[in-house]
């Protein structure tokens, strides 16, 4: 009953609001709740935000500022108490969860801080696998010139034990790529990777976005990670504190120590 | 220049026309058969206070049970959706 009422809600809410074709994931004053034994906790309290279709955009905020819940639900993998969320024009809220599952798996990418590769799978076999569960056959002309960007051509037969942190993690932003996604949602892609691994990483997200038009939405605790974006939404108590453009690391450093004073 | 991180939610200048009328129609279906239910039941309860033959009975108990389960599986369908 929650549900329908929600959904009926979304779907009145997407009527209110104007088509955007320039836009890859819009959310308008999204809402989720969650209940505890307390009550109804708001980790998301009205977030509406654009990302234009080739941008990359970062999305950081001290713990329990939402950001997880904001991924979760711009990616359609969770769906708001209300408000509005679209990928590529399409209404996810509005969909069924059979429905949305097939959505996510042909128009959304994910790169996950513990890469989330099968073990008992070659690197090569991992990044097939979505299109193969899709029934959708790999078009090995993209992936070749994906693996050869990445640089893992001579690591395709090689099971995840067998790769490095880094070589994992570019594993996994192939196989995000591969059914060219409207947009790959990261979450703390460079949590568990050394400086070096990091900043290949990043290097690497940013070049899909500027050379490919792929639009990233990155989740990170690292203002350095979040300097390679276009630009930074800071979040604060499941709202939006801000979008920042092209900030430089100790700006937003500053920034997230600000929301951290303003909060003890 | 606007910020392009941030939703215009000005009205747009040529609003589409509403949606074909999917929505009336359900609910007519909806009423159609909530109908057919009731007076199906209403009949078949008359014919069995009068003692009236049984397929006379028959002949509103099947549509109201046509009907009835037609009701569940949509209202089964639309929580599911």
């Amino acid at each position: 009953m929650i549900r329908r009422r929600a959904a009926r809600a979304a779907a009145e809410a997407a009527r209110a609001l104007p088509a955007d074709p320039d836009a890859a994931v819009l959310l308008h004053d999204v809402h989720r709740g969650y209940t505890d034994g307390d009550g109804v906790v708001s980790a998301l309290a009205g977030v509406s935000l654009r990302v234009p279709t080739g941008a990359f955009l970062a999305v950081m905020g001290p713990s329990g500022s939402g950001k997880s819940t904001l991924l979760n639900c711009a990616s359609g993998m969770d769906v708001p108490t209300s408000g509005t969320v679209r990928i590529g024009g399409a209404d996810v809220g509005a969909l069924a969860e059979p429905e949305r599952t097939l959505f996510r798996r042909d128009r959304v990418g994910f790169v996950f801080q513990a890469y989330n590769l099968l073990p008992a799978l070659t690197a090569e076999e991992n990044i097939t696998l979505p299109l193969r569960l899709a029934g959708r056959a790999p078009d090995r002309e993209w992936l070749g010139s994906l693996v050869e960007r990445v640089g893992i051509a001579d690591r395709l037969r090689h099971r995840p034990a067998e790769l490095s942190g880094g070589q994992q993690q570019r594993v996994a932003i192939v196989r995000a790529l591969a059914a060219r996604p409207a947009v790959v949602f990261a979450d703390e892609p460079t949590g568990a990777l050394d400086a070096a691994g990091a900043a290949r990483i990043l290097g690497l997200l940013r070049e899909v976005v500027d050379e490919l038009g792929q639009t990233v939405v990155m989740v990170t605790h690292d203002p350095k990670a979040a300097a390679r974006a276009h630009a930074t939404a800071v979040m604060a108590d499941g709202r939006i504190d801000g979008v920042l453009h092209s900030p430089a690391p100790a700006d937003l450093a500053a920034h997230l120590a600000s929301l951290e004073q303003a909060r003890a | 220049m606007p910020d392009p991180f941030r939703i215009d939610t000005s009205p747009e200048p040529a609003p589409a026309p509403a949606p074909a009328g999917g929505g009336v129609l359900d609910a007519l279906l909806t009423a159609v058969l909530w109908a057919v239910a009731a007076a199906g039941v209403a009949g078949n309860v008359v014919c069995s206070a009068i003692g009236a033959h049984p397929l006379i009975g028959a002949c509103f108990g099947a549509p109201a049970l046509i009907a009835i389960i037609a009701l569940t599986v949509r209202a089964v369908r639309r929580r599911r959706r």
